[in-house]
């Protein structure tokens, strides 16, 4: 009987501790705008290697995603559809992989497009972990939202604005007055490659250095290990000794920066430090392939494959390329008008 | 055998001079060697004020003798690190004698003492350069400039990092390394430069450019180096940016849910027709992407439309029922209260006529005489 009233006891504790987790924040304290949320979740049986791409994905939208998403196997996009309405969830990435073919589907909650990526080659973050030598991964940087840098996708055609309107979206705005340098730690790079019309998707986590400090001083300040001055006759020589520079010392001149403020103990505000990139996390390589007016639903506005619909890519870039002839010569010609 | 003797065998009877010269030079050096060891301060005679004598002081004295007592003990600091001011105890000694003589013989020519000084330089390069070779410290001269330092220390990391890619094994690894490291500075490097480039063109969507990483940085740009294999993207993008606290983009006016209607099924026309339903489409979905919410589904704009009717209703509902109570309660209560008031005039009156009745209700009376 003691042992039973026990167990009640502990179940309630329990139950208070799971109420205390603090409620993530809806709308951003400083920028006043809605945070985007995302749902990273599997549409169909997927095998091994890509369940552990969709684990990579969450664990690359955090914080505003849910990690440890259980999906099963009769959930309806609907069921996620009525649950993200009221956690405020704004994006859902699906991955897919019908026909052995790996397929992304980014999509915006309520109404939104759906872009539908094909993943043509991917790696893991658990094989890039093993082919660098100093994988340098804590969960730490998993406490801010990525930076997103886009390259390559000005080129024209709907599509590719689209793509980044979206991707930018993803993540949190950034307020410049107020955001601490210390809270920047990742990177997502998307580059648009034109000519084979694919999308490189990279993940890094930023580490600053301070450009101009020898080796050994910046390994003293950072860790605080005694070095070993075993073999030297003066405490002068350890400081002066040739010893190698860093190898990348020489190329390092056109990424260092110099800091507004301090980040921190060793990166002081206005003084030079170098940028290093290191990768972590899944590398994609992606092709848009179908562009939906709805969520997985509606008329599909951008279809990569299909020739003879209107919406294809060369027919868009081609009459997108005749307009603007057009519109250059119709405005030279008032120009040269109104001048006279 | 006998006649074949060694030269420095007689070395103290034969004292010619070539041999004088050597043995006494041998001795100063061993004599220079024994100064070295003996610290500066033990050795030098000191002056008078060197000993600072706290306690007969006065407050204001004892502040000034201790600031110099502290940066005496800063330049003393300085010049042990500092690689050409003499601080052995040999130089200060040497230093001592000089001052000695310039300040005893002051009737000297500037250009004698000069002499004298650098004839004494001179020997003490030469003493310190035997001392450094029978010390046997370390092959290097004492360092005279720091330019030179830097000088060495330049060479000496050409030399390490154009001897290191020479041994073939570790050449795979290291070129794997390297190619991983470029590609990420490309990246950088290409990214500082669109960067750049991005400002002065000033062109593409969406782009709320983040500047603070490129103060500094236009300088550099002139060094860029060119990778072959990548080709410079033309463009670049970032993330949301906030600048100003003024995010307030002119609030687009909110339509009725019926003009909407009739805006959204106009729309749907339109989007059966190619050209213009396309731009209408991606218009559309550009802004849903970007979170605004755009209103053109007219099914959805009808279930609204319904919802809200049924809400109005239901209030409408609400309020009705509300006042219906309001009246009933008030009926009753006053229903009520009419009621006890009558009840209470009753009650009074029926007690009036008891108490005139009980005084006629006497035992053997029979009742009141109708006359």
């Amino acid at each position: 009987m003691a042992r039973w009233r026990d167990r009640r006891r502990q179940r309630a504790v329990v139950k208070t501790q799971v109420a205390k987790n603090k409620k993530q924040p809806g709308v951003d304290q400083v920028t006043g705008g809605k945070i985007p949320k995302s749902f990273v979740f599997a549409r169909g049986k997927l095998p091994g290697p890509l369940k552990q791409l969709e684990l990579d994905l969450r664990k690359l939208m955090l914080p505003y995603t849910a990690l440890k998403l259980k999906e099963k196997k009769r959930n309806n996009l609907k069921d996620f559809l009525n649950v993200a309405g009221p956690m405020g969830v704004t994006h859902f990435l699906m991955i897919s992989n019908p026909k052995s073919i790996p397929y992304l589907r980014v999509a915006r909650t309520p109404q939104g497009p759906t872009l539908t990526f094909q993943i043509k080659e991917y790696a893991l973050a658990a094989d890039i972990a093993k082919s660098q030598p100093k994988y340098r991964c804590t969960p730490e940087l998993f406490k801010n939202s990525p930076l997103i840098v886009l390259s390559g996708f000005g080129g024209g055609g709907q599509h590719l604005k689209l793509t980044t309107i979206m991707f930018q979206n993803i993540f949190p705005a950034i307020d410049i007055n107020s955001v601490k340098l210390s809270s920047c730690q990742r990177i997502v790079l998307l580059n648009y490659n034109a000519e084979e019309r694919l999308i490189d998707f990279r993940h890094y986590s930023i580490r600053l250095q301070p450009v101009g400090v020898s080796k050994r001083i910046r390994r003293i300040v950072q860790t605080h290990q005694v070095p070993d001055l075993r073999n030297l006759q003066d405490v002068s020589e350890f400081l002066t000794k040739a010893g190698y520079g860093s190898e990348s010392e020489g190329d390092d001149e056109a990424a260092t920066v110099s800091l507004p403020t301090d980040v921190d103990r060793v990166n002081k505000a206005s003084n030079k430090s170098a940028v290093r990139l290191q990768e972590i996390g899944p590398r994609l390589t992606l092709r848009l392939v179908k562009v939906e007016e709805g969520l997985c639903s509606g008329n599909v506005i951008f279809d990569e494959f299909d020739t003879s619909s209107v919406f294809s890519v060369e027919k868009e870039t081609d009459r997108e390329a005749a307009e603007d002839s057009e519109k250059e010569t119709s405005e030279d010609e008032p120009a040269d008008s109104a001048e006279d | 055998m006998g006649k074949k003797r060694a030269v420095g065998a007689d070395e103290p009877t034969t004292t010619s001079p070539l041999d004088l010269k050597t043995l006494i030079r041998e001795h100063s050096l061993f004599f220079d060697q024994l100064v070295e060891l003996i610290p500066a301060r033990f050795f030098l005679p000191n002056s008078s004020d060197d000993k600072p004598w706290f306690p007969g002081l006065s407050k204001s004295q004892k502040k000034k003798v201790k600031a110099q007592t502290r940066e005496n003990i800063l330049k003393s600091r300085r010049d042990r690190l500092y690689p050409t001011r003499p601080t052995s105890t040999l130089d200060l000694l040497k230093k001592s004698l000089d001052e000695e003589r310039d300040s005893s013989s002051d009737e000297e020519d500037d250009e004698d003492e000069a002499i004298e000084e650098e004839e004494e330089e001179e020997e003490e390069d030469e003493k310190e350069a035997a001392k450094a070779q029978s010390v046997a410290l370390s092959t290097d001269e004492r360092p005279v400039t720091y330019e030179e330092l830097r000088e060495r220390l330049r060479r000496r990391i050409v030399e390490l990092s154009a001897g290191r890619n020479t041994r073939p094994e570790s050449r795979l690894k290291q070129e794997r390394k390297k190619e991983m490291k470029n590609k990420k500075k490309v990246k950088v490097q290409t990214k500082r430069n669109q960067e750049n480039n991005k400002e002065k063109e000033d062109a593409s969507a969406g782009n709320t450019g983040k500047r603070k990483r490129d103060d500094g940085n236009d300088e550099n740009f002139s060094k860029n180096k060119k990778k072959n294999n990548v080709r410079e993207p033309t463009d670049i993008t970032f993330g949301q940016v906030r600048i100003d606290g003024k995010e307030n983009k002119k609030r687009k006016k909110k339509l009725s849910k019926e003009k909407e209607l009739e805006r959204a099924k106009r729309l749907e026309e339109v989007k059966k027709d190619p050209e213009k339903g396309k731009k209408v489409s991606w218009k559309a979905a550009v802004s849903k992407a970007a979170g605004e919410k755009v209103h053109d589904d007219p099914k959805l704009l009808k279930q609204s439309i319904k919802r809200e009717k049924k809400r109005l209703e239901k209030n409408k509902q609400k309020w009705r029922e509300r006042k219906e109570t309001v009246a009933k309660a008030k009926a009753e209560k006053q229903s009520k209260r009419s009621e006890n008031i009558k009840e209470r005039i009753h009650q009074k009156k029926m007690r009036k006529i008891e108490k005139r009745e009980k005084k006629l209700m006497r035992p053997g009376f029979e009742g009141r005489k109708e006359a």
